[in-house]
């Protein structure tokens, strides 16, 4: 079977498709700036890279000229358009309707779009990628593949808001949660590396990147996560704060009156450790800096450190103890120093990390000691291929 | 509701710019995700006055329960089976226990647990349900002394507890008159 997996932005299209009998992803690659005359292709097939000049007006027109890609006589991967058997579509929100994977049809798309509300940049772009493929491939069979859907499994008192409780029912604000994907992925690795039955395992997995989520995982489902109504909830991120004092949010506004929605996009883009450190919001920058002694980088790096720790030992409380950490996305994969500086911090919960094998940058492996009574992994994530098998299990 | 101390100098606490932050109090909030607040000032068309004025006064277990300012009477509704109360009562057990877990990653340990002030002193059940989110660290309370401990200075952990648990009546006027005499007297 092979499956096209496609993660669809406002103005961009990510894209793999993937041989599910060997997990091989067959082509891959990006379209940016779609809607643009300056739209152009990245795609990676047998070893090639390419980059071509395509205007796009839609996404319509922008699948159209991937999907052209896969039979190119020069990097030509299948025969025809036929040989792909399914298409899974990345949806950020799947509000509290989408409690599970979906088969897509005209339904779920007007869902997917009510859902937009609390992802007002990502739903609406899921659904007219969904729309423009029924158009280019009538018939073809859909799932949409939810970030939050994992968290469904998460007890009320964990995504319950302590604000007045009619804004719950009224609006939906509660906890949803984010990398739901992700999460799931990398703990069913890992219960496949260890030959585990996952329905017994206690694991906090730790997504680090970009934007990070820390997540409590209790027999395979969703316990507790740090992401809350939006990804900006949680740990501080590179350029998001996390959860704060909300007089925070409140004085800051009135000191510089500013409106709900400018509050946000600082918190959202200005704030975290770029907003600590002064400094570029690149994690590798910050790192550098705080190395050199910079101060303010040096708080900002002990603050995101700090605060991942906090929640692995909330979630050890939570769930009264922890078999296994696994740490992943671009800065758990990458970081060495910050995977150390975290598991410092829980050596009195007796985490005890094996500083040679931590010493690797994107490899799956365990990094712990042997003694260490938690076990620590690095598993590098994969939404694209959990996305296709969430996908080949529906169709 | 507890703190913690490193050589007798605090090194870290719940409440932050003001009393609104940290921990599900009564009626505030404690810290949240901030678009928790935006999101609620853009449908309420809140002004941030407004959205203050609710996180302080209409939040908290009182937001979530919406049976009382009470913390006592939260309990008794939450015992005689109130499902908001109850679920009140679990989102704040399991924030302080979650509070406590990260002051003992700040401190690298922890040597003893205080509880203080109205619901540290009283509440007994609180003080059990947020020690059994405290297991994996070695706290175990004993349970029997727990039930009858009510604002008195009292050890309420088992002999066996790693972390010896205290319940500690605040006493904050004799600690100012003790500061004040130590600045008059140097």
């Amino acid at each position: 079977m092979k499956i096209l997996v496609l993660n669809c932005g406002s103005s961009s299209l990510k894209y793999q498709l993937i041989n599910m009998e060997t997990e091989e992803v067959l082509a891959s690659g990006k379209y940016e700036r779609i809607g643009e005359e300056e739209a152009f292709i990245t795609h990676k097939a047998l070893g090639i890279k390419k980059e071509i000049k395509k205007p796009a007006y839609d996404h319509k027109e922008a699948i159209e000229f991937t999907l052209a890609q896969f039979t190119n006589e020069e990097y030509k991967v299948i025969d025809s358009l036929d040989e792909i058997n399914a298409i899974g579509h990345r949806v950020v929100h799947g509000g509290e309707i989408f409690k599970s994977t979906a088969l897509i049809d005209d339904k779920v798309i007007e869902d997917i779009k009510k859902c937009g509300e609390f992802a007002p940049l990502h739903n609406p772009a899921a659904a007219l990628g969904m729309e423009a493929c029924k158009k280019v491939m009538p018939g073809k069979p859909m799932v949409a593949v939810f970030d939050t859907t994992f968290h469904q499994t998460m007890p009320k008192e964990n995504y319950i808001y302590p604000i007045p409780y009619e804004y719950y029912k009224k609006y939906g604000i509660r906890k949803y949660g984010a990398h739901g994907t992700s999460h799931m992925y990398v703990s069913q690795r890992l219960a496949e590396i260890e030959g585990k039955d996952i329905s017994k395992l206690k694991i906090v997995s730790c997504h680090l990147g970009q934007g990070s989520s820390i997540c409590a995982i209790k027999g395979g489902k969703s316990y507790d996560t740090s992401m809350g109504l939006t990804p900006l909830g949680g740990i501080p991120m590179v350029t998001r704060s996390g959860d704060l004092d909300p007089s925070v949010l409140t004085y800051i506004m009135k000191k510089e009156n500013i409106s709900a929605g400018e509050m946000e996009d600082i918190l959202n883009k200005k704030s975290g450790v770029m907003g600590i450190s002064g400094l570029a919001p690149d994690f590798r920058v910050i790192e550098i800096a705080s190395n050199e002694g910079n101060e303010r980088a040096k708080i900002a790096i002990e603050s995101f450190e700090y605060s991942i720790a906090s929640y692995i030992a909330k979630y050890a409380s939570l769930m009264n103890g922890i078999d296994y950490i696994i740490f992943t996305g671009g800065i758990g994969e990458n970081q060495i120093n910050i995977r150390k500086g975290i598991c410092e911090k829980l050596k009195f919960m007796g985490v005890e990390l094996d500083l040679d094998e931590n010493n690797v940058r994107g490899e799956e492996k365990i990094i712990s000691k042997p003694e260490s009574k938690i076990t620590v992994y690095i598993i590098p994530t994969n939404e694209e291929l959990m996305i296709a098998k969430e996908t080949e299990k529906l169709v | 509701m507890y703190v913690l101390y490193k050589t007798g100098k605090s090194v870290e606490t719940s409440m932050g710019l003001t009393p609104l932050g940290g921990i599900v109090m009564g009626t505030r909030s404690g810290d949240l995700d901030p678009s928790v607040v935006t999101y609620m000032m853009n449908k309420e068309n809140l002004s941030p006055e407004e959205a203050e004025n609710i996180l302080n006064k209409k939040s908290g277990a009182y937001g979530v329960s919406r049976v009382s300012v009470d913390f006592r009477d939260i309990e008794e509704e939450a015992n005689s089976g109130g499902h908001h109360a109850k679920l009140a009562l679990k989102i704040f057990h399991n924030t302080v226990s979650s509070y406590v877990a990260k002051c003992i990653v700040a401190m690298g340990g922890i040597d003893v647990l205080t509880f203080t002030a109205g619901v540290g002193e009283k509440g007994q059940d609180s003080r059990e349900a947020i020690c059994e989110n405290l297991k994996i660290f070695g706290v175990k309370l004993d349970k029997e002394k727990n039930q009858k401990i009510k604002g008195i200075e009292a050890k309420v952990s088992s002999e066996d507890s790693k972390v010896p648990v205290y319940v500690v009546p605040t006493n904050e006027e004799l600690m100012i008159a003790k500061e004040t005499i130590k600045l008059l007297n140097k």
